[in-house]
């Protein structure tokens, strides 16, 4: 029996497509009740992104200082200079080897997290509000924490460090800042483990008890059970982090030394990141605010957004093979 | 049902007591290390300005200065940036986790044509950085009369958010089919599948949406910083801006304003944590 | 189905919503380009200066209710002040770092001349106006003469020292006289004796000359003490190649070699007030204002001790000609597009001409724009009394620098930083790194005359 001699057209299927059909299939799942679903976001996107990028566009060929009305086109030559600069591919360098220290060891972090703290055990609740805590801290103060521990002279750790009698090591700069950048990424981890503590959730418990039932080991039953179900938002976090980590800018400049002595308002400025820190969107935030070099900014955006689409169409590809949906994701039918 | 998502089988008993022993260790460690820095914080609060700079590193505070405690609630009006700060962040959780719930199902069970090139789409705007759109959204804000109000965050929280949809889009594609299936024989339009039947299964992912927009837009800076001017800005903004002494920041009240900070949030995340271990997933087909 | 009629519904009103608010605010934007301030009655002030509202307390709201207004004041934030002029509403008034700033700002076109105001007003008499005003005057050539673009809110004597006298009596170093003729060399060789270290730690710094703010200020003043001058004539070219440029420059790197301040190898995560105020500190490089903030609001009693124990003399000498001059004059401008100019003037007029300011230096916040607020400077310690002479014999030496309005100034104090932490740093030599800077710089002025159209 199918369905279609089930429906009933006074429920308001309707039965055709404009003019496009696809097979049966296509008659359940009509396109408009799906653009209706998601038009809030359509709308929304076109406004607020797709003007600015397009404006972006625009400035990046062309040498804008961000006020005054001088400015030329001067085609692609922004691009061009970007491709030679050593600085920026340096930056580009650190960043790909930021995100490839920071990325994996964020997701199993937060995953580990999660199944640790997915139990109905005592005080669950306290460990998980206390790793979610450093999530809920603005980016600012967070920083503020990292340079008050690290700080060389008067910091948590050199002071630990010296009641063990060991000499006082210069955390914040060269060359241990890029640790102390990576460790204050890890310290977000709960956003993570949140999410991989409501897909666990989702785990159906008859599957992981029919499993125990049978004789499966908890490595076994996370390998072949807890693992696929959760692969959708491992994906997730994979994807989102690896996109966010590629932009990371905040953080290494809040975490640079002391720029003015207090009374120019202590400015965030570019040229004070370490060098272990200088990530691609610090050079950026340089060229824009330091520099005064819109246009050139402007360009190195749109080169780190090819980069990170090239990077993510990578990763979408291999989804295919890892990631495990209920409901298939390209049309057919599972 | 309310047995444990992860059961342990009888033969390992007493594996098991030696193992949990060891995993609460392991977590109470951690958890210290996670702490650290906030401890610190507060307890840079407690001293004063000199002590704080001193290389005689001590972990309690030679005499404690509640002092900054006092000036971070009254240097600025801590109670009424709160609350402001509070229903602006309530709103916004509340329409983003809405908006992209609904969205997150248009991706995740319907078909349309370009489905997929759209959420290529989607994720292609994550991949913009924020600088990029902060001068252009401004001036466009800016021409619609909108800035120095809320309005935008309305406006973004009607629009769906990227990360919030693609949350919920990977949370429903983890659904059984045979749910809709069911629902469809009975005669159901996607709206009321949508509403009766997926939504509430996906319970843990809407606690999650809206805790992780709520925090994101109390800790936001950037955004309120520009949109927002002095009077209506955020609790974050104003404590940055509020702190001061002839221009320069007092960085001992502003550890003690961030303690102060982030208690609402924690509270709101320690009540709201506990729906993630209400057992929920079933593998109910209806009737 | 009904749910379905009632979703799009929804859909619809929002949208409806967005457009509503559309419409709306493009007829508010077509009723004149920044028409709300136009004739409206009780119209929004809005300051970009941190701290002013701490500041002025119930004064804020005395000055709104004698001006009929509302004044919102918020953090200065580079983006969202260009953002503001791009969408074109920007800020009534707003904060500068002063001297180094003004010229490029001038130049761009953005500031509202103030001369007409300045005529008219009977709070900013020309007689009672410091010199110091110079800082926001420019002639469309040079700054120090011309017409008036800012106000600033107090000023000082930059590269004068302040120095910590029981630190000095552990290390058995006799104490600075203002009436000494200290050169930087003197300054790095007290630095060194001065400077404690252990365990990796560093107990007290010798001398922090507080590298990374206004370096190129430091730089054009020392190699004017030499008779030098970095800039040309028309500031289209800045030159580090002089001989008495290198010199600078290679004190400096000496001093950073050296380690008595903290520096790149020596890092501080806030800034040198807190560690002066701890005694970690012998000698620093700060101007008059720095002696409020030493014993100023949350120091404590520890802050009452530093404040007793500390000296205060001229800046040092790196050649013949007596030069000390004021590298910042942080204060405010008003911009050519704001919507209330003549409110933001008078609040100008209110904030350093009224009350506020006088009780703003009697706390000793700084040198007053206005000489006849000078008599009000705290003297009645001992040492408040030691420190206003030392100021009031050195004003003579005061001079206004003159910063190129070609020259970003962040984009110079970026090149500076870069090269010259590279050489301290052993990574390249002195002249390798004259010559990256000497490359940047002109790059930088480059980019500027383009810019102006020059």
């Amino acid at each position: 029996m199918t369905l279609l001699t089930r429906q009933d057209p006074a429920t308001g299927h309707p039965v055709a497509r404009a003019g496009r059909p696809r097979g049966r299939r296509w008659k359940r799942y009509p396109t408009w009740k799906f653009y209706a679903f998601v038009s809030p976001w359509v709308i929304g996107c076109l406004a607020l992104t797709a003007v600015p990028m397009g404006y972006a566009l625009l400035l990046s060929f062309t040498d804008f200082d961000g006020l005054s009305g001088n400015w030329r086109w001067v085609g692609l030559d922004n691009y061009t200079t970007a491709f030679h600069d050593p600085v920026v591919w340096a930056s580009l360098r650190r960043t790909g080897l930021y995100a490839l220290i920071a990325v994996p060891l964020s997701l199993a972090g937060g995953l580990g997290l999660a199944l640790l703290l997915n139990q109905r055990l005592r005080a669950m609740g306290v460990f998980r509000t206390i790793f979610y805590l450093p999530s809920v801290v603005p980016v600012v103060a967070t920083a503020l924490m990292f340079k008050l521990v690290f700080d060389r002279d008067t910091g948590l750790v050199n002071g630990i460090l010296a009641w063990v009698g060991i000499d006082a090591v210069p955390w914040l700069i060269d060359p241990h800042a890029f640790t102390i950048l990576i460790m204050l990424s890890l310290w977000g981890l709960g956003g993570g483990m949140v999410i991989f503590l409501a897909g666990l959730q989702a785990i159906p418990a008859e599957l992981l008890e029919a499993a125990s039932v049978d004789g499966a080991g908890p490595l076994r039953r996370f390998w072949h059970i807890t693992l696929p179900v959760l692969s959708p938002m491992i994906f997730f976090q994979l994807v989102l982090t690896l996109i966010t980590t590629l932009q990371t800018l905040v953080q290494p400049l809040l975490l640079a030394p002391a720029v003015s002595g207090g009374a120019g308002g202590g400015a965030t400025d570019a040229t004070h990141v370490q060098q272990g820190d200088f990530l691609y969107m610090v050079n950026v935030y340089a060229q824009f605010f330091s520099y005064q070099k819109y246009g050139y900014g402007a360009a190195l955006l749109w080169i780190l957004f090819l980069v990170i689409l090239a990077v993510t169409a990578v990763v979408l590809r291999s989804s295919t093979s890892w990631v495990h949906y209920e409901v298939d994701q390209d049309g057919s039918e599972q | 049902m309310t047995t444990p998502k992860l059961t342990l089988s009888n033969r390992d008993a007493l594996g098991a007591r030696r193992g949990r022993r060891l995993m609460y260790a392991a977590l109470v460690l951690l958890a210290l290390v996670f702490l650290a820095p906030l401890v610190w914080n507060a307890l840079y609060a407690l001293k004063s300005r000199s002590e704080s700079a001193s290389t005689d590193v001590h972990v309690l505070p030679q005499s404690a200065e509640w002092g900054n405690f006092h000036r971070a609630l009254t240097m600025i009006d801590f109670g009424r940036y709160t609350v402001t700060t509070f229903m602006l962040a309530g709103i916004f959780a509340l329409l983003v986790t809405a908006s992209s719930a609904l969205v997150g199902f248009g991706f995740a069970r319907l078909r349309g044509r370009g489905r997929k090139p759209l959420f290529t789409l989607m994720l292609a705007t994550t991949m913009v950085p924020q600088i990029l759109t902060v001068i252009p959204t401004y001036v466009i804000f800016s021409k619609l009369g909108l800035v120095n109000t809320y309005w935008p965050w309305v406006l973004w929280g009607l629009a769906a958010s990227p990360f919030h949809v693609f949350l919920f889009r990977q949370a429903f594609a983890g659904l059984p089919r045979e749910l809709e299936e069911a629902a469809i024989l009975d005669g159901c339009g996607y709206f009321r599948i949508f509403w009766q039947i997926l939504l509430p299964l996906v319970r843990p992912v809407i606690a999650t949406s809206i805790i992780l927009a709520f925090t994101f837009v109390w800790g936001d800076f950037i955004t309120p910083a520009i949109f927002l001017n002095g009077d209506n800005t955020t609790l974050g903004v104003a404590m940055a801006a509020g702190y001061t002494d002839g221009g320069i920041t007092l960085n001992n009240v502003l550890a003690a304003g961030t303690v102060f900070y982030v208690l609402p949030v924690l509270v709101l995340f320690f009540v709201a944590q506990r729906s993630f271990t209400r057992g929920v997933a079933t593998s109910g087909l209806k009737g | 189905m009904q749910h379905h009629l009632s979703r799009r519904s929804l859909l619809g009103r929002s949208a409806a919503a967005v457009g509503g608010v559309a419409l709306g605010g493009s007829a508010l934007s077509a009723c004149g380009t920044g028409g709300s301030g136009g004739g409206g009655s009780h119209p929004t002030l809005q300051v970009m200066y941190d701290g002013i509202d701490t500041e002025l307390g119930k004064q804020l709201a005395a000055f709104e209710r004698a001006n009929d207004c509302k004044v919102v004041v918020s953090k200065f934030d580079q983006v969202k002040l260009n953002a503001a002029i791009a969408a074109g509403n920007p800020p009534d008034l707003v904060r500068t770092s002063g001297a180094s700033e003004m010229p490029n700002l001038i130049a761009r076109g953005l500031v509202e001349n103030l001369d007409p105001y300045f005529a008219k007003s009977t709070v900013f008499k020309a007689a009672d106006l410091d010199p110091i005003v110079g800082v926001y005057r420019f002639d469309g050539k040079r700054q120090g003469k011309g017409s008036v673009y800012g106000f600033p809110s107090d000023f000082s004597q930059d590269a004068m020292l302040w120095f910590n006298k029981e630190l000095f009596d552990k290390a058995k170093v006799s104490h600075l006289k203002p009436t000494d003729s200290l050169t930087y060399d003197d300054l790095l060789d007290l630095g060194k004796r001065l400077t404690v270290r252990k365990g990796g730690k560093v107990d007290v710094f010798g001398f922090d000359p507080v590298w990374n703010f206004v370096n190129q200020a430091h730089l054009m003043q020392m190699i004017a003490q030499q008779g030098g001058s970095l800039w040309n004539d028309d500031f289209t070219k800045a030159d580090f190649t002089t001989p008495e440029a290198r010199r600078a420059l290679q004190w400096y790197v000496d001093w950073g070699k050296a380690r008595v301040g903290s520096g790149p190898l020596d890092p501080i995560s806030d800034w040198q007030g807190p560690v002066y105020g701890a005694g970690r500190i012998a000698v620093v490089s700060y101007g008059y204002w720095f002696g409020a903030w030493i014993n100023g609001g949350d120091a404590g009693a520890k802050g009452a001790e530093i404040a007793a124990a500390s000296g205060f003399v001229p800046a040092p000498q790196m050649g013949s000609t007596r030069v000390d001059a004021c590298m910042t004059a942080t204060g405010a401008w008003i911009p050519k597009k704001a919507a209330h100019k003549e409110l933001a003037f008078k609040f100008l007029e209110f904030w350093r001409g009224g009350a506020p300011a006088e009780a703003h230096f009697k706390a000793g916040g700084g040198l007053p724009a206005l000489k006849h607020f000078r008599t009000l400077l705290p003297k009645s310690t001992a040492f408040d009394a030691d420190h206003y002479q030392t100021q009031m014999k050195n004003l003579k030496n005061l001079s206004v620098l003159q910063f190129s309005p070609y020259a970003n100034y962040t984009a110079v104090e970026g090149a500076i930083t870069t090269n010259v932490e590279a050489a301290m740093k052993g990574q390249t030599s002195l002249d390798s790194a004259i010559r990256g800077l000497q490359t940047a710089v002109d790059a930088v002025v480059q980019q500027g005359k383009q810019q102006l159209g020059a």
